[in-house]
């Protein structure tokens, strides 16, 4: 098992270099940050290259690639060429929103999908299940920005219950936790029918009712236990999803979070931010998948480490 | 004598030298018939297929008509403003929305046929040869594949974007680039398990060269699921694309795209519903008839795929 988590490491290490080589090319592509800084006023030769000297852009790239790995491996991930400030801090003070926005928005998808899915299998081919089916389709079809904007018509402007934008509070945090949570939630909910529908027809299903168990326990003990499988893999798999769609949702209810920095950090060409969220992202996205791995022997006993 | 049992083999004695042939085409109408969902979806996207062809002629409007007198106009049934001229109303600037919810299926769909074709070119041709020839290939794909799943898909969008630049033509490689190892992945595992099979060293054997191994004999199997994917990628690509239209990063501001009318709805969104709920609705109609269409195929040609 050790062994198996620290080959994961391994190749997660690989992962994040290949990410950060990637990364770096894009945004060298992107422009020139000091023309871009420098834009007000008619700077002379000098200021520009004083300005590419501080910025640490007069070396060629390799090197420049090379100084960045080594310094992001001891979390120095250089300055904000705006902020003026550390960029690994500036992502991190973000980190707690965009990390609550999206556990949040998992917990909405998990506690809506469990009922939904359990109920629509149970009642295979009637009126429920074609309810439930009804909501998980519409789910899935709208886009989750698209959404948030209606509830923001719906509760903050005409009823009026909800705040429509900052997060000064916990209620601030109901409409965007919705809006993210609900396309995951029917992809869930889709995933846990078709799954349960198949362990349902298993023969230690039959067992287990024909011992006499409630049905309760062979609903909770028995079926949802082993339906559980495909749907952890999902969640995994979605985890990078609701992570992307976080930068939109954040957008549309003025959430302060890493999404919101890193889409308004590439317009600005502020490189050592974007390298800094994405890769903090990127590094969240793998461990969550890792965690996933090490799950499933906790679901499943069955399946072994090579 | 001759003439009457001519007539009875004609009518009543089945022809024995030629049985009747197995119409596949006839069982894949019945399925398609007796499933609801699927009929729905077919003729949602025969609609919108249709309009996107024939909005010139459908088009009550001009989508790029500038009005300003006639600006947040509401929809008909809102009295008093709201007119029959103007069924859906009128934008920020007075253009009909209808006619730009109209012409927007025809950006959109173009754009997401386009880049799911090309994802799934791009995808596939790597499963191919990573599935196929294993080793250090598959290695390095499979490495481009995680880096690629790693990095979350619409940042990876919004700075390809910002590389290439906000056009119509950048925005599709965009979504081509950012779709490719959904499809990398399926073919690979198809055709790791279909070179084991005897018929492909019975081929082998013969002397068949690698190429025409892996397209004349792997891939027509692998490509009902690729297929399958692909019209379901198809509803993921429609929803990026407003997602990246609608934070600006998408095709230029004189292109109606239905991303882009809701990227300019949202700074009316106290005073004109209706500019921001339409242009939604479009997108969701569109995907779900994907989805309907994408399911069904999926439980036809592969119920493998239900957990992708």
């Amino acid at each position: 098992m050790l062994r198996y988590i620290l080959k994961r490491l391994l190749n997660a290490l690989l992962v994040l270099l290949g990410l950060s080589l990637i990364v770096f090319i894009t945004l060298r592509l992107t422009g020139d940050p000091v023309a871009m800084l420098l834009q007000a006023g008619s700077p002379s030769k000098s200021d520009i290259a004083e300005m590419r000297r501080l910025l640490d852009l007069d070396q060629p790239l390799p090197i420049q690639y090379v100084s960045f790995v080594g310094k992001a491996l001891t979390g120095d991930f250089g300055r904000s060429f705006h902020y003026s400030t550390p960029a690994l801090g500036l992502v991190l003070e973000r980190m707690p929103a965009t990390l609550t926005l999206t556990l949040s928005a998992m917990a909405v998808a998990l506690v809506l999908a469990f009922p939904l899915g359990i109920i629509s299998a149970l009642n295979r081919g009637k009126f429920l299940d074609f309810v439930s089916q009804t909501i998980s389709l519409l789910g899935v079809s709208m886009p989750n920005f698209w959404f948030g904007i209606l509830l923001i018509l719906i509760f903050g402007v005409s009823l009026q219950w909800l705040p429509v934008s900052g997060s000064d509070g916990p209620e601030y945090l109901i409409m965007p936790s919705i809006a993210l949570g609900i396309p995951l939630m029917a992809v869930l909910a889709r995933i846990l029918r078709s799954s349960m529908l198949e362990v349902l027809n298993a023969d230690y299903i039959r067992t287990a009712r024909s011992k006499g168990l409630a049905k309760s326990t062979v609903i909770i003990r028995h079926s949802v236990r082993n339906a559980l499988i495909p749907v952890v893999t999902i969640i995994g798999l979605q985890f990078g999803t609701l992570l992307g769609g976080a930068v939109i949702v954040e957008t549309v209810f003025s959430w302060p979070g890493i999404g919101r920095l890193a889409v308004d950090s590439i317009g600005s060409r502020d490189y050592p931010v974007v390298q800094a969220s994405v890769l903090l992202l990127g590094a969240i996205l793998v461990i969550v998948n890792l965690i996933i791995d090490i799950l499933y022997t906790v679901i499943d006993p069955r399946i072994g480490y090579k | 004598m001759e003439g009457n049992t001519e007539t009875l083999s004609a009518t009543s004695e089945p022809n024995l030298l030629s049985p009747p042939k197995f119409r596949a085409g006839n069982i894949f109408f019945k399925r398609f018939i007796s499933n609801p969902g699927a009929v729905v979806g077919v003729l949602i996207l025969l609609v919108i297929v249709i309009v996107a062809v024939f909005v010139p002629f459908l088009a009550p409007h001009n989508p790029d008509d500038v009005d300003p007198i006639k600006r947040l106009r509401p929809p008909f049934w809102v009295t008093p403003k709201g007119s029959t001229d103007y069924l859906l109303g009128t934008d920020a600037v007075g253009r009909d929305i209808l006619s730009r919810i109209m012409y927007g299926a025809r950006v959109s769909l173009l754009i997401g046929v386009i880049s799911v074709s090309l994802a799934c070119l791009l995808g596939v041709t790597l499963g191919l040869l990573a599935g196929y020839y294993g080793k250090w290939v598959d290695n390095l794909v499979s490495r481009l594949l995680e880096i690629q799943l790693a990095y979350p898909l619409i940042l990876f969008a919004i700075s390809i974007t910002a590389v290439l630049g906000a056009s119509l033509p950048n925005l599709i490689i965009v979504l081509a680039i950012a779709n490719w190892p959904v499809y990398t992945r399926v073919v690979r595992g198809q055709v790791l398990s279909i070179k084991e099979q005897q018929y492909i060293e019975a081929v082998r054997s013969i002397g068949c060269r690698d190429y025409q191994i892996i397209f004349k004999h792997i891939l027509p199997n692998a490509l009902p699921s690729v297929m399958v994917l692909a019209t379901l990628q198809l509803a993921t690509v429609l929803i990026l694309e407003a997602g990246l239209s609608f934070l600006g990063l998408g095709v230029e501001p004189t292109i109606p795209t239905w991303g882009s009318m809701l990227n300019e709805g949202r700074n009316y969104i106290l005073t004109a519903w209706w500019a921001e709920t339409f242009p939604g609705l479009a997108i969701t109609l569109t995907v779900l008839g994907v989805n309907l269409v994408g399911d069904w195929l999926r439980d036809v040609f592969d119920p493998r795929l239900r957990n992708i």
